[in-house]
């Protein structure tokens, strides 16, 4: 997380502008807060533990953030504006078919979230514990890429009887793939399920033999041995 | 969530307290009573507040029992709430069984539909089961979070069993079982904590064509969605 986190100011008096030193503690704060989560559950860390790992005081905590919940939302909510940046600029090229754009999709995804296990550590599993204001931000997430998958209904030939709701619930059911690999700690390894994401949600949308094909192309790309 | 649900969904049969005082009752009855109390006050407190808001106080004030009776049972809330729990998904999980074997068919998507329309049935007969169940489960921790997923993958081996009916069962990859599953728990999800657990019914068709596509392609889930009913 290194890229939203300058390391600490020079401590004493310095010339930088009141405006600069709050961004730098408020990325430090925010910082912690995802570390200490990839430690432990939401529900366990402390404003404490917070300050102790950003070395600012308990008070420019709170002038910064109301409570821990609001430095936790804020946390999620500058690593995904990172997140969703990086998954647009590898599949948001009017050139690609929609298949192309879902499997660069997933595979942008879980390089992020494999290169980041804080953050996936905390959006997909203690956005669960972290109250409502989690939940619906969570729940937004999955609807906004469950819109990417729905595309698949209008611009793949004959698939306008597909169901308006499997895109979400197919994208549900990918983010649980996820969270038992981040649960069982190979958040590192995630770029391994993605053919079988890629096969989970083509399948719907193109005729099966063709999802498998993608899905071992995929594989083999990503240096797999094939079973088959 | 209204009291009086809660209530009837939790002691259906109004058993209720043992009479308090003295009485002949041997020790293990006792026991076994006050457990069972406290099981089903943690699910109607956690129903109604959350798991985050329900604390011990809530649950001996609801159970009628002592500080001291919790404690002897149970280490912590979340040692009581993880018993809860497992009584919840224990009869969730019996009415999917009950529904798979329901006709005694032994065609694949006729288990299927059963299974999955008598979860979805018994989850809108039951939104305390559901709230609980399905959405308190997953903020309250990993132990919680274990039982859940030992849930879900006991369903794997179900829906695998498809593979036999296909050819070259080896190309489907591994992890469809878990998105069919983690699809329509997802739904469950939203549904019960937006408190519109009754509406999950109107999904099977959809879970159906959710579950077949995988295996059999885009036409056959078409149909099985197709020839599926809502459950009444």
């Amino acid at each position: 997380m290194n890229e939203i986190t300058p390391s600490r100011l020079p401590s004493g008096r310095h010339n930088l502008p009141r405006e600069f030193v709050v961004t730098s503690q408020r990325d430090r704060l925010l910082d912690s807060m995802a570390q200490a989560c990839a430690e432990k559950r939401y529900a366990e860390v402390s404003v404490a533990d917070i300050v102790s790992r950003a070395r600012v005081s308990r008070s420019t905590f709170y002038e910064i953030f109301p409570d821990k919940e609001a430095c936790f939302l804020a946390a999620y909510d500058a690593i995904l504006g990172r997140f969703v940046t990086e998954v647009i600029k590898a599949c948001d090229d009017p050139n690609l078919t929609w298949p192309e754009m879902i499997e660069l999709g997933i595979e942008a995804s879980l390089k992020f979230l494999a290169a980041e296990p804080a953050f996936a550590r905390m959006c997909i599993v203690d956005m669960f514990s972290a109250g409502p204001a989690a939940l619906e931000r969570y729940l937004s997430a999955v609807r906004m890429i469950a819109t990417f998958v729905d595309a698949g209904r209008t611009m793949m030939p004959d698939r306008k009887d597909v169901p308006e709701s499997i895109a979400n619930m197919v994208v549900g059911g990918a983010a649980v793939v996820i969270r038992a690999e981040i649960v069982d700690e190979r958040t590192e390894l995630l770029p391994e399920v993605g053919p079988d994401l890629l096969y989970s949600i083509l399948v719907f949308y193109m005729e099966k033999e063709d999802a498998l094909e993608r899905s071992e192309r995929y594989a083999e790309r990503l240096g797999f041995v094939t079973t088959s | 969530m209204p009291q009086e649900q809660v209530q009837e969904e939790l002691d259906p049969f109004g058993t209720g307290k043992l009479p308090s005082g003295r009485h002949g009752l041997p020790r293990d009855v006792v026991v076994r009573s006050q457990r069972e109390r406290m099981v089903e006050a943690m699910i109607g407190v956690v129903a109604e507040k959350g798991y985050t808001e329900t604390t011990v106080a809530d649950i001996i004030s609801t159970a009628g029992v002592s500080r001291a009776t919790f404690y002897e049972q149970f280490a912590d809330k979340e040692d009581c709430f993880i018993a809860a729990y497992g009584t919840v998904m224990e009869r969730m999980l019996t009415f999917v069984a009950d529904g798979f074997a329901q006709g005694g068919s032994d065609d694949w998507i006729t288990q299927i539909r059963g299974g999955i329309g008598a979860l979805l049935t018994y989850l809108a007969e039951n939104p305390v089961a559901a709230r609980v169940g399905i959405v308190e489960g997953f903020g309250a921790g990993a132990r919680a979070r274990d039982r859940y997923q030992q849930a879900v993958s006991s369903f794997f081996p179900f829906l695998d069993s498809a593979r036999t009916m296909v050819d070259e069962p080896d190309r489907i990859p591994t992890q469809v079982a878990r998105v069919i599953v983690g699809g329509v728990s997802a739904l469950m999800f939203n549904e019960a904590s937006n408190g519109n657990a009754a509406e999950l019914p109107k999904m099977l068709p959809e879970m159906m064509y959710l579950a077949v596509a995988p295996y059999f392609g885009h036409d056959k889930g078409i149909e099985a969605m197709n020839e599926t009913e809502v459950p009444a």
